[in-house]
């Protein structure tokens, strides 16, 4: 038996046959959830949770734990690694009623690198994205260095800020509509240019499920059963 | 029950074999749906030609088997794009799943154009460090962050590295994910050293990346499956995104039609006096 299943993982190619199969018959197996709900469906929903939680498990252990903390640590003589698991244990302090206060330490750490961080990534994402919403509306031809702007960019340009504006008095919360008419009138208007932008969102949504199953699809006839070639 | 409220009473099974029919088609029926170029996919090709000499290019992966649809023909049609012009690329993969496949598609298309790893592109390997720590190290110094390739090679013995200091010996990242991080990259690479960055990200974050788009905070994005499939027309090299988005252009067309059908059910019934549902 030993040697059936040695011989079995020295050969790639039976191996890939395997990997092959096993993947078919997993896909397969979620869906036949499509036709109802079944107890096949149920046993393959729950391999797969279990194969995803030891997966996780043994990637954090192989990829982080050994090579990056434990390896160091005690191959290499870095000895003050051994700090990173008193600052990791603080974490659990959490569940102690008493010592709480302990991971409040650790958190606040992590925080506070978290915050810096968002500082830059809130500055660089966005502050240009501010500046690049005043567009001109006004058809001009090049002056200087400064490009020129034609009639098709400048009427594109006046519905990208026609949206803005009435998008944005949608989330002004400031006005009296009932006294505000034409407030009320833009920020309803916002609220349907919302509904338009929610529906291509939703579209795009649908595209990637579909290009989902095209995966699928393409991995049973192709790589499962052959019956399709590039 | 009358044909109008049958109409909104498809079995729901019964669209499910009718998709499962439309997608399958094209992969057995060779034909050539029309593609058309939208600006931001055409900006990443016109950014890839003007990569000058001499600079690497980076591609950063954060997908995984889950999302090989969309993400492969975008990964596939960039190398090609990037083998094709002799520039060399690093592979930068987020996730342990990604290098292996980013590495096993760079392997299986240089055999077509001739290329050799270490010389025309390495793979940097997953690094499990946290996103922004990783590319604010790396943008100053790539050699002292990366370190060592996939396979534990130092990047110093790796010729296409020859001469990598910093970011601003890169002249291109495209970041292919079905994950919404690519403002990381613009918030600490883009703003910062003004690296051109493209975005090739499923379809489902499409949406994320037309403010940018619009900002020129990026230089193109390949949205989805037909972003690729689009590239691959510029490259004037049909592949699996063409091939792929035969079929995506048949479901949609199915999913209109159903939606179509279950109104005009909808509505005739209401006007004859029926419900409606």
């Amino acid at each position: 038996m030993r040697e059936a299943i040695l011989q079995f993982f020295s050969d790639p190619e039976a191996v890939q046959r395997a990997v092959v199969w096993s993947g078919a018959v997993c896909t397969l197996a979620i869906y036949t959830f499509l036709y109802r709900e079944n107890v096949i469906y149920r046993l393959f929903e729950h391999f797969y949770l279990g194969l995803a939680v030891g997966y996780g498990l043994f990637l954090v252990v192989s990829e982080i734990l050994i090579p990056k903390w434990w390896g160091p640590m005690w191959n290499e003589g870095r000895w003050w690694w051994a700090f990173a698991l008193t600052g990791g244990a603080m974490f659990y302090f959490v569940y102690s009623q008493k010592h709480n206060w302990i991971s409040r330490l650790a958190f606040g750490a992590v925080m506070g690198l978290a915050v810096g961080w968002m500082f830059q990534d809130f500055a660089g994402s966005n502050f240009p994205k501010i500046a690049a919403s005043l567009k001109p509306v006004i058809p001009h031809p090049p002056v200087g260095d400064s490009p020129g702007l034609s009639v098709p960019e400048a009427v594109n340009n006046a519905i990208f800020l026609f949206v803005l504006l009435t998008v944005m008095s949608y989330f002004f919360f400031s006005f009296d509509y009932e006294k505000h008419r034409r407030a009320a009138k833009a920020a309803q208007i916002g609220r349907w240019m919302l509904m338009l932008g929610f529906g291509a969102m939703f579209g795009a949504t649908v595209m990637a499920r579909m290009s989902l199953l095209i995966g699928r699809m393409w991995f049973l006839l192709h790589d499962w059963l052959g019956a399709v070639s590039f | 029950m009358s044909v109008f409220e049958r109409m909104q009473r498809i079995d729901r099974r019964v669209m499910y074999l009718l998709l499962v029919v439309v997608i399958a088609l094209p992969m057995f029926v060779r034909f050539r749906l029309p593609t058309a170029i939208t600006p931001e996919v055409r900006g990443v090709y016109d950014t890839v030609e003007a990569i000058p000499r001499g600079k690497l290019a980076i591609l950063s992966g954060d997908w995984g088997a889950g999302t090989l649809a969309e993400s492969l023909p975008q990964t596939e049609a960039m190398m090609r794009h990037l083998f094709r012009n002799g520039v060399p690329f690093a592979i930068l993969p987020w996730a342990p799943q990604t290098t292996t496949l980013m590495q096993n598609t760079a392997e299986r298309l240089a055999k077509e154009y001739g290329k050799v790893y270490g010389r025309d592109w390495v793979n940097w390997g997953w690094k499990a460090v946290p996103m922004v720590a990783f590319l604010k190290s790396m943008a100053k110094d790539i050699p002292g962050t990366v370190k060592e390739d996939y396979r534990g090679t130092p990047l110093s013995e790796l010729p296409a590295m020859k001469g990598v200091k910093n970011i601003d010996d890169v002249g291109f990242v495209c970041h292919i994910t079905p994950v919404g991080n690519i403002m990381l990259w613009v918030a600490f690479i883009q703003a910062v050293y003004g690296t051109p960055i493209a975005y090739a990200p499923t379809a489902v974050m499409v949406a994320q990346g037309y403010d940018p788009l619009d900002a020129k905070q990026l230089v193109g994005m390949l949205p989805g499956l037909v972003g690729g499939a689009q590239y691959e027309t510029l490259l004037n090299d049909p592949r699996s995104g063409v091939r792929w988005s035969n079929s995506l252009s048949l479901a949609e067309l199915l999913m209109i039609l159903l939606i179509v059908l279950a109104n005009v059910g909808y509505f005739a019934s209401r006007r004859a006096g029926g419900a409606g549902r």
